[in-house]
């Protein structure tokens, strides 16, 4: 236990109290920067002095983060384009004291500090479950086979808190571990036959060997979760939700068929952030 | 403060709504003491009526029901008009066949929010599945059936949201995936209450009563006053099989409405 607390104090460098993370690598295809970008400006809109960090793989010359941070251990991932495998990594970027992580696809859509009132009494927490665009729990276990196969937790990383603690140590580097070492964890598992480990199936692992209650928050709170605009969650016939759905921008939220969107908005389609990106500006 | 119920009754070859409503009418005396308007294109001569307000419904369409072998008409539309027409400063608006059997709308009355709707609503036979949700996306519905509202800003933004629903309906059904043929007042309602409402589902309106519906395939007896038969077949183990239930001094939203015009017309 000591050991650890060393660990961690000596390679953690605590910069601000807290703020929210966001981890991008570009891939050939897809400019995960750019949804980091409108990410960081729908943070912004509701809270101009919420602290934002880039977690990428190179500099890059974009203002409206606070603090844009190198990978620490490099990108894990330079043979392929599952730019997954380094999401780990944020524990040690981290420049804060008590984190948010958000994954780069998604979209604030209304005031999130409360979240800190409620998040800052664990160590970790993972959003478990999601929602669909008409703000309900989302009933489909199309995505979550292999959740139910194997009994693992529903989580959802997109949404991760964490403050420094030990319980957070030792969940981030039981994720690594799964993520280099996944023909094991994956051997282990009943019908997982991916290459490469998903985050939310290495969260869901992680969460099962760490301890659940260790990392989620009970049921009867409904946050933090997201909105998955996935096929399955939103009963839509299109592959692409954007062509069935009609979306408008209201002052910062996300109104899908009519419907304002209450929760973070995870598009999913990575086109959707040159979209909606004009109108931050 | 006058509160009275408000009635539409706009007769189709098919059905006599205006005989439907003078029927409830006399049911909604016995049960509520309120008075009674009727909104209507029919000619009315009975004392029945507190009210009767003369207007036009044009527009009939045309609804295929399960288990009806032909098509049924209404003339459904206009609804949201309940709000300029009604004199009463608390209207209660019921459709004709809303049978009211007992004090149960009298809770309505003293509801201090400006507008209430019925928001669930259950299957006497148990055969329909999601009667709460409607649309491909599978949103709640509320059920224009059952409808209380004072003269307020919200009551009058939710009809004039009602009335626009309407007016763009095929706009809507294509949104919301449904059919834009017949107009269907639950539907333009229920995302009426959304709009209103800050673009939210909201269950802020809903009424503290379930509605109990009878399915349009099923038969509805009279056994005594305020006692109805209802005969329905249910599928067990792959066998159509007859069901047959009573209920006494409960309000019934009746969709089989031949079975409502025989019913008056053998006791009245």
């Amino acid at each position: 236990m000591l050991c650890a607390k060393i660990i961690w104090r000596k390679s953690l460098t605590v910069q601000f109290d807290r703020g929210y993370i966001i981890p991008a690598v570009n891939t050939n295809s897809t400019d995960y920067v750019q949804c980091a970008r409108v990410l960081a400006k729908s943070i912004k809109y509701w809270h101009p002095t919420a602290n934002v960090c880039l977690l990428t793989d190179a500099l890059v010359d974009e203002p409206v983060f606070d603090l844009i941070k190198i990978l620490p251990f490099g990108d894990q991932a330079t043979n392929t384009q599952w730019k997954l495998s380094n999401d780990w990594q944020v524990f040690w970027a981290s420049p804060y004291r008590q984190t948010i992580k958000l994954e780069a696809d998604m979209l604030i859509t209304n005031p999130i500090d409360h979240w800190w009132d409620i998040l800052d009494k664990r160590d970790v927490v993972i959003s478990r479950g999601c929602r669909n665009f008409l703000n309900q729990q989302s009933t489909s276990r199309q995505y979550r086979k292999a959740f139910d196969q194997n009994q693992l937790p529903d989580l959802y990383n997109a949404i991760t808190y964490w403050r420094l603690s030990k319980t957070a140590q030792t969940f981030f580097s039981r994720v690594r571990h799964i993520f280099e070492n996944w023909q094991i964890y994956r051997n282990a598992l009943t019908g997982v036959d991916a290459e490469f480990a998903d985050t939310d199936l290495a969260y869901a692992i992680a969460a099962r060997i760490v301890g659940e209650e260790l990392v989620t928050l009970p049921d009867s709170i409904d946050f933090p979760a997201i909105i998955h605009m996935k096929r399955y969650h939103n009963n839509c016939e299109a592959e692409n939700w954007l062509d069935q759905l009609v979306w408008e921008f209201d002052r910062g939220n996300i109104r899908i068929n009519t419907i304002a969107q209450e929760y973070p908005f995870h598009y999913h389609e990575k086109s959707f952030a040159k979209l909606v990106e004009p109108y931050y500006e | 403060m006058t509160t009275g119920v408000l009635l539409f009754a706009f007769n189709t070859p098919g059905i006599d709504y205006v005989k439907i409503a003078k029927w409830n009418a006399m049911n909604i005396q016995r049960h509520l003491n309120l008075p009674v308007t009727l909104i209507t294109d029919s000619t009315i001569t009975d004392a029945v009526f507190d009210q009767v307000i003369y207007a036009e419904n044009k527009h009939s369409s045309g609804r295929k029901f399960k288990n009806i072998d032909r098509v049924i008409r209404w003339k459904n539309s206009g609804r949201y008009s309940a709000y300029e027409l009604t004199p009463y400063d608390q209207t209660i608006v019921l459709d004709v066949d809303y049978v009211v059997a007992s004090n149960t709308l009298l809770s309505l009355v003293n509801d201090p929010r400006p507008f209430v709707c019925t928001q669930q609503a259950i299957d006497v036979s148990n055969t329909t599945p999601n009667l709460n949700l409607f649309n491909k996306y599978q949103m709640p519905m509320a059920w224009a059936t059952v409808m209380k509202f004072t003269k307020s800003s919200v009551a009058e933004m939710i009809f004039d949201v009602m009335r626009m629903v309407q007016h763009n309906y095929s706009h809507y059904a294509l949104l919301f995936g449904f059919s834009s043929t017949p107009y269907r007042n639950d539907f333009a309602l229920s995302i009426a209450l959304s709009l209103a409402s800050g673009h939210r589902l909201t269950r802020e309106y809903s009424a503290p009563f379930h509605l109990l519906n009878v399915n349009p395939g099923d038969a509805v007896h009279w056994v005594n006053t305020d006692t109805y038969e209802i005969q329905y077949t249910r599928t067990v183990n792959n066998e159509t099989k007859p069901f047959k239930l009573v209920v006494k001094n409960q309000d019934l939203h009746v969709m089989c409405k031949d079975y409502l015009e025989k019913i008056i017309d053998s006791t009245v």
